[in-house]
C-alpha cells in the first residue's frame, strides 16, 4: 500500500537533547495511524515534525510526496488538530473558521465552515468568541478547524484529551466516519481509544521508534488469546493442552484463561471455538473472551 | 505567486481588522491626540512670546507717524518675526531654506509636532506591532495558520495590515490636527492644509514602515512578546544614537554607519525637491525590505 506518510531516520534535538532519534516508518494511505508512547517519548515532536511545526535536525519526511516544510506545500492537503495551541482569543469562532476556510482555498468558506461546526456539535457557537469557550469547546472547534476543506490527511494530536464520555464517544464516532476518506494519524496517550480506532500504530519510546506495523500485530492477535471465567468449575486443563493449535494454557488469577497459539497453519479462529466448546463442555462459564493482548500491556511491555 | 499573494492580502485584511477593534489602536490614537494638544500647548506659548514681543515694538512706535512710517515699521517687524519663526524653526524643525520656504504657509506648531511625531513614532510603532508574531509563537496559534499557507505569506500579510493599520492611525491623527489648525487660523487656507495633510501622512508612512519591518523582525525572533519589545526598543534606540553621533562626528566609521538607520533620512521626507525626498523614501522602503527578507528567511526555518 502506498504511503501517505514516510518519515526515513527522522531526528529533532533541542539543544543536546535528542527528542527524536532515528525514527524512519510509515503511515499507509486511508489508514488510521496512532502514535503511541509515555510522557517525553517523543510523539507529539514526531506529530509536529510531519505537520511541519518543527524542522527536523536529520532524516527526511514525505507527506503525500512533499516536504511539510516546503512554503505552502500543506496547505488543502492537511488538516491538523494541534496538541497546545490556542485559538486566538477575542476572535468569534465564526469568522475565525471562515477565515481559516478561505486560507485553505475552501469554496464557499462560511459553508464549508457551519458544516464542520455542525459535525462536531458546535455550530451554535458560531458568534460565540473563543475566549468564552470551555476547554472541550475549544478542543472541538480545533478538530472543526482540521476538518476543513476536507483534507487528505488529518493529523490529530490529543483528539479526545479533557473531554467529557458523552463528547468524547461522539467525536470518537465522527473519527471512525472518516476513516476510508482521509488518512489519519491519531496521537494519543488513551490506549483504548487508539486500539478501537486505528488499524495501525508506532510505538515510541525516549525519542525512538520501538515497534510499528498493524494493530492486529502489534496487539499479538495471531499469537494468543485470553478467556475470563464464571463460576466455580474448573477448567480441563489437560484436555486444552492437547488442542491443536494450542501451544501453551495458563490459569491465571482472577479465572484469566490465557492460551498461547502454536500459529502451525491453523486459523486462531478454529483454536478459539475449540477451546470454547472444552470448557462448557466441562460446565465452565465464560464471561468475556479477548483476541491478542491488550494494546496498554504491549506498551507496558515494550517501554 | 497568485495564491502567495491572495493568502497575503487574506491575512493583511484579518490583522488589520482584529488591531483596528482592538484597545491598543485606541490607546496609541488617545496618546497621540495628547501628545499634539501638549506640542499644541508649547508652541502657543512660544508664538505667544514672540507675538508680545513683537506688540511691544508696535506700542514703543510713534502714534503720529505717516503712512509711508507705518509700513516701514510693519515691514520691519514682519521680517524680524520671519527670522524669529526660522530661528524657531531651525531648532524644532530644520534649517533648510529650501525646505523652509515649501512649508512658510503651514502653521509652526504643525511642523514641529510633525518633527517631534517622527521622533516618537518608531516607539508607536514598536507598540503597536511587538506581539504581532511572537504573541501567536508563544500559544502556537500561529500552527493553525502555517499548515495553510506560506510562512513568508504570513510575514508579509502581517506586514501589509499593520502597515494599513498605521496609515490609518497617521492619516487618521494628522487629519484631525490638520483639520483643527484649519479651522482655527484662517491663514492656513483648505487647499493648503489638503496638501500638508497628503505629505505629512505619505512621510510618515514611509518613515513608519521602515520601522515597523524591524518591529516585526524582533517579534518572530522571540516567543516572549515583551522580550521582543526590550530587544526592539534597544536597537531603535541604537540606531538613532548611531544618527546622532554620525551627525556630530567629523568622519569615520560612524559617520558612514549613520546610513543605515532610518532617522538619518527623516530630514528630507519633507523636502521639496523630488531626488532627496525620493532618495530619502527609498532608504526607508530599502530598510524595511531588507529587514522583511531576513524575517522571512528566519520564519522559514524557525520551529513554531
Amino acid at each position: 500500500m502506498d504511503a501517505a506518510i514516510e518519515l526515513v531516520q527522522l531526528g529533532k534535538r533541542f539543544g543536546s537533547h535528542a527528542a527524536v532519534d532515528g525514527v524512519s516508518l510509515r503511515v499507509p494511505t486511508g489508514s488510521c495511524f496512532g502514535l503511541i508512547g509515555p510522557n517525553g517519548a517523543g510523539k507529539t515532536t514526531t506529530f509536529s515534525l510531519m505537520c511541519g511545526f518543527l524542522s527536523p535536525t536529520s532524516g527526511s519526511i514525505s507527506l503525500l510526496g512533499v516536504s511539510p516544510s516546503a512554503p505552502g506545500a500543506l496547505k488543502g492537503r492537511v488538516g491538523v488538530l494541534p496538541q497546545d495551541a490556542r485559538l486566538p482569543q477575542w476572535e468569534k469562532v465564526g469568522s475565525l473558521m471562515v477565515h481559516w476556510a478561505r486560507l485553505s482555498a475552501v469554496g464557499a468558506p462560511e459553508e464549508a465552515a457551519r458544516e464542520c461546526l455542525r459535525k462536531v456539535g458546535m455550530e451554535g457557537a458560531w458568534d460565540t468568541r473563543c475566549h468564552a469557550l470551555s476547554h472541550g469547546m475549544a478542543r472541538r472547534v480545533g478538530i472543526a478547524q482540521a476538518l476543513l476543506g476536507a483534507p487528505p490527511v488529518i493529523l490529530l494530536d490529543e483528539p479526545t484529551a479533557g473531554l467529557d464520555p458523552r463528547v468524547a464517544a461522539e467525536l470518537r464516532a465522527l473519527i471512525r466516519s472518516l476513516k476510508g476518506q482521509h488518512t489519519l494519524v491519531i496521537s494519543s496517550h488513551n490506549l483504548q481509544e487508539l486500539e478501537e480506532l486505528c488499524d495501525g500504530a508506532a510505538i515510541l519510546d525516549k525519542g525512538r521508534l520501538v515497534r510499528a506495523g498493524p494493530m492486529s500485530e502489534l496487539t499479538a492477535q495471531a499469537e494468543q488469546f485470553t478467556v475470563v471465567l464464571a463460576g466455580a468449575a474448573a477448567p480441563p486443563l489437560e484436555t486444552l493442552r492437547a488442542l491443536p493449535g494450542c501451544a501453551a494454557v495458563t490459569l491465571e488469577a482472577g479465572g484469566r484463561l490465557v492460551v498461547q497459539l502454536d500459529g502451525a497453519g491453523q486459523l486462531p479462529e478454529h483454536a478459539i471455538a475449540a477451546v470454547l466448546r472444552a470448557l462448557l463442555d466441562a460446565g465452565c462459564l465464560v464471561s468475556e473472551l479477548h483476541r491478542g493482548k491488550r494494546l496498554e500491556q504491549r506498551v507496558l511491555e515494550l517501554t | 505567486m497568485v495564491t502567495f499573494l491572495r493568502d497575503s492580502a487574506l491575512i493583511a485584511r484579518h490583522e488589520a481588522r482584529r488591531t483596528l477593534a482592538s484597545v491598543r489602536a485606541l490607546v496609541l490614537l488617545a496618546l497621540f491626540v495628547l501628545f499634539s494638544a501638549l506640542v499644541a500647548l508649547a508652541t502657543a506659548a512660544a508664538a505667544r512670546g514672540i507675538a508680545s514681543a513683537v506688540d511691544e515694538q508696535i506700542a514703543q512706535g510713534q502714534p503720529d507717524a505717516s503712512a509711508e512710517e507705518r509700513a516701514q515699521l510693519h515691514a520691519q517687524l514682519d521680517s524680524e518675526f520671519q527670522a524669529r519663526r526660522g530661528e524657531f524653526l531651525a531648532v524644532w524643525f530644520s534649517s533648510d531654506p529650501a525646505l523652509l520656504e515649501a512649508v512658510k504657509d503651514v502653521p509652526v506648531f504643525l511642523l514641529v509636532l510633525f518633527k517631534l511625531s517622527l521622533l516618537f513614532l518608531p516607539a508607536y510603532v514598536a507598540l503597536l506591532g511587538y506581539d504581532a508574531v511572537s504573541a501567536e509563537l508563544a500559544d502556537r496559534g500561529l500552527r493553525y495558520v502555517v499548515v495553510r499557507t506560506a510562512r513568508g505569506a504570513v510575514l508579509l500579510g502581517k506586514f501589509a495590515g499593520l502597515a494599513a493599520v498605521l496609515l490609518s492611525l497617521v492619516a487618521g491623527t494628522q487629519g484631525l490636527v490638520i483639520g483643527w489648525a484649519a479651522f482655527t487660523d484662517p491663514s492656513f487656507g483648505p487647499g493648503v492644509a489638503f496638501v500638508t495633510w497628503a505629505r505629512f501622512t505619505l512621510s510618515g508612512l514611509t518613515y513608519g514602515v521602515a520601522w515597523l519591518a524591524l518591529t516585526l523582525l524582533c517579534s518572530l525572533l522571540f516567543r516572549v512578546p515583551m522580550v521582543s519589545l526590550v530587544v526592539n526598543g534597544l536597537v531603535m534606540f541604537g540606531l538613532w544614537l548611531t544618527d546622532l553621533v554620525g551627525s556630530v562626528s567629523d568622519g569615520g566609521l560612524v559617520r558612514v554607519l549613520r546610513c543605515a538607520s532610518p532617522t538619518h533620512y527623516t530630514g528630507d521626507l519633507l523636502h521639496p525637491a523630488l531626488a532627496r525626498f525620493g532618495l530619502s523614501a527609498l532608504a526607508c522602503v530599502a530598510f524595511a525590505s531588507v529587514l522583511l527578507a531576513a524575517g522571512g528567511a528566519i520564519l522559514r526555518t524557525r520551529d513554531v
